[in-house]
Order: structure tokens, then C-alpha cells, then sequence
């Protein structure tokens, strides 16, 4: 008895750790990209301080979730997003428009690409 | 490092658990799923300890996964016998009568090397002697031979033996065994009374001290000697 009630509390909590896994890369990506537009909105409109204050707000909100998804997802690809926020921090700071623009594209896809990791999907499963 | 040997520590507690819940039977007793799913555990559980880049539940999830789906292929076929034909195959009668049943021991993929060696672990090594030779699911070869052949139980004899006797550690290594003593509801003060009287200083001195339930000791002290005695049945009992 005691070994069903055991394998029964395994799979609520597998099955609740599914659904808050899910939730918490969603809230994370959409949080994540909604910033990163306002910076690239912000850069565009040409206000330098705006642009530097957003980004400040997206590190600090990236770092801050970073702790919880580094026990989710791959480190790599955590890596990933710490390098190219990097990398447009340089870019904000005086760069090719070209390449700042493909660092926006590139981050996007990362910041999307969180949910799709671990997404139920054909492609995922095989 | 620290995290490697973190959770290389965690990863051993889970993969212990689990092969408790699993139960208690030895590799040679698994059926084929038993099998695939200790093999899969362990392969799984290693990959985060294997990356360091890898989050610990890449190896915790899958575990307990197949854990759940183990306890669900169990239940499975404890209750579908189709289930359990599918799932654990059925047992192959390898000897009949004495004779060798050459198409099934093909059929399993059985050589006859294997067979011998099975049946000389078994004891058995005259297959004019034997009856049924059954290759059971889990791989383990059951011989049964003729009755001519079987020894002769004390029924058969029509002889009366005693039922053995439940023998329990008390002491173990100069301390009280609470598990032992509960089995056979032994007072540790009259224990340690008797201890006494047989002239030790105190039940440190004791290596090992098993009861049974018909009131037999064994007693072998640090020192090398041992004691044994037929006591009155309950002679200690709280």
C-alpha cells in the first residue's frame, strides 16, 4: 500500500513538475523577448539611455532567472545567451548596425528557443 | 568538482531507492523488461554525471520514469496473462522424458553447452534421469527428474522430523540487535543477567549471541570461545 501511495506521489509531482517546467520557460521567454524588443525599439528611436536602462533590466532579469533554468535546460545553451547578451551590449556601445541586427534576430531565437527545448512535439520525441 | 561528487552522491541515493522499490531479485531472476529498464536506469542516470554541463534532473527524470513505467508493466501483468505472455515470453520444456527436445532448445537459441552446464549446476547431469527440464522465463533451467530418481523426503520415509528452529541475532559485535530482540520478544535485562553469570564483564564482550525460538544459544565471545546451551522455550522473554 504504502509503495502505491509512493509511486502515486511520484507521478503528481513528475506530472506537476512537467506543467511548471512548461509554465516557467514560457513566462521566461516571453518576459525575455518582450524586453529585448523595448531595447531594440529603444536603439532605434536613437534614445541612448532609454536603450542602456532596458538592457540593464533584461542582464538583470535574464541572471535572475538563469538560476532556475540552469537546473532545466542544457548549460550550453544558457552559455549561449550569456555570450550574445554580451555581445550586444558591445554592439549597443558603437556597432555595425548590420551585425547589431543580427544579434537582435539571434537572441529572439535563443529567448524562443527556451520553450522549444523541452516542447511536446514530434520533432522532440524522435 | 564538488558538483560532480554532489551529484554523483545524489544520483547513487536515487538509483538506490529505485532498485529498492524494484524489489529484491537478483539479475539472474529478472524477466526481459526487468532487464531492459536496469539497464536503461543506469545508462540514464550516469548523463549527468558524465557532463557537468548537464542539469541533474536529465538523469533524475528519466529514472523515475522508468520506475513508474516499470511499476505500471508489473501491474501489467499481474493482472493480464496475455500481458505477461507478450511481456515475459512463456516457459520451454527443454528435456521430456529423458530426451532432449531439440527444435524448442533451437528455438530458444539455447546451445548445448549451455544446457549441460545448466544441468550440472543443477546437479543433474543424466538426462535419462530427467523428467521435465524447464527453461523458465527469466532464463533459469528448473530440473525435475523422475521420482525414482528424487531423494526420498522424511514423508516419504514416513519418518518425523522437526520443524527448524527461527534463530535470531541478539548481539551483534558487543551491542543489543533491536530487531532481534523484538522477533523473539527477549528481555535485554535478563540477557544481560545471564551474560553475567556466565562470568563476562559486560555484553561488549560478546562477538555474537543468536537465540531460537526453541530456546537454543549460540554464544562466541571476542576472544575465540564459543558457548551453546538448550534453554527452557521463552527463557528470556519479557
Amino acid at each position: 500500500m504504502l509503495r502505491k501511495i509512493f509511486l502515486l506521489i511520484i507521478c503528481i509531482l513528475l506530472f506537476g513538475g512537467c506543467i511548471l517546467q512548461s509554465q516557467y520557460l514560457k513566462d521566461s521567454s516571453h518576459a525575455l523577448r518582450s524586453l529585448l524588443a523595448q531595447v531594440q525599439e529603444s536603439h532605434y528611436t536613437h534614445n541612448e539611455d532609454q536603450t542602456e536602462k532596458i538592457y540593464t533590466k533584461l542582464y538583470t532579469q535574464w541572471e535572475e532567472r538563469a538560476n532556475i533554468l540552469i537546473s532545466l535546460l542544457p548549460h550550453q545553451q544558457l552559455d549561449d545567451i550569456y555570450l550574445e547578451l554580451a555581445h550586444l551590449k558591445c554592439l549597443l556601445t558603437g556597432g555595425d548596425e548590420a551585425e547589431l541586427s543580427y544579434s537582435f534576430e539571434q537572441l529572439d531565437y535563443l529567448f524562443t528557443h527556451l520553450t522549444k527545448t523541452d516542447m511536446f512535439s514530434f520533432g522532440n520525441i524522435f | 568538482m564538488i558538483n560532480i561528487i554532489l551529484k554523483t552522491a545524489l544520483i547513487y541515493i536515487i538509483l538506490f531507492l529505485t532498485m529498492r522499490i524494484m524489489g529484491q531479485k537478483q539479475a539472474g531472476q529478472l524477466q526481459p523488461y526487468e532487464i531492459v529498464i536496469t539497464l536503461l536506469i543506469a545508462e540514464v542516470a550516469a548523463t549527468p554525471m558524465d557532463n557537468p554541463g548537464t542539469p541533474f534532473i536529465y538523469g533524475l527524470v528519466p529514472s523515475i520514469t522508468l520506475l513508474l513505467l516499470y511499476a505500471l508493466i508489473n501491474y501489467v501483468c499481474l493482472k493480464s496473462k496475455t500481458m505477461r505472455l507478450f511481456l515475459c515470453g512463456k516457459p520451454s520444456i527443454l528435456i521430456h522424458n529423458g530426451k532432449l527436445l531439440y527444435d524448442e532448445i533451437k528455438k530458444n537459441g539455447y546451445s548445448l553447452n549451455d544446457l549441460m552446464e545448466q544441468l550440472r549446476m543443477s546437479g543433474q547431469t543424466d538426462i535419462s534421469s530427467i523428467h521435465y527440464a524447464v527453461l523458465e522465463t527469466n532464463g533459469q533451467l528448473s530440473v525435475l527428474p523422475y521420482a525414482s530418481e528424487a531423494p526420498l523426503t522424511p514423508k516419504q520415509m514416513k519418518v518425523h522430523v522437526s520443524d527448524p528452529s527461527f534463530y535470531s541475532a541478539v548481539l551483534l559485535d558487543g551491542q543489543f540487535n533491536t530487531s532481534g530482540l523484538a522477533n523473539l520478544n527477549t528481555d535485554k535485562d535478563k540477557l544481560q543477567k545471564f551474560i553475567i553469570n556466565l562470568g563476562y564483564r559486560s555484553i561488549r564482550e560478546i562477538l555474537l549471541l543468536t537465540l531460537s525460538d526453541n530456546g537454543e544459544i549460540f554464544l562466541q565471545d571476542k576472544f575465540g570461545k564459543t558457548y551453546t546451551a538448550q534453554l527452557k522455550k521463552g527463557y528470556f522473554n519479557a
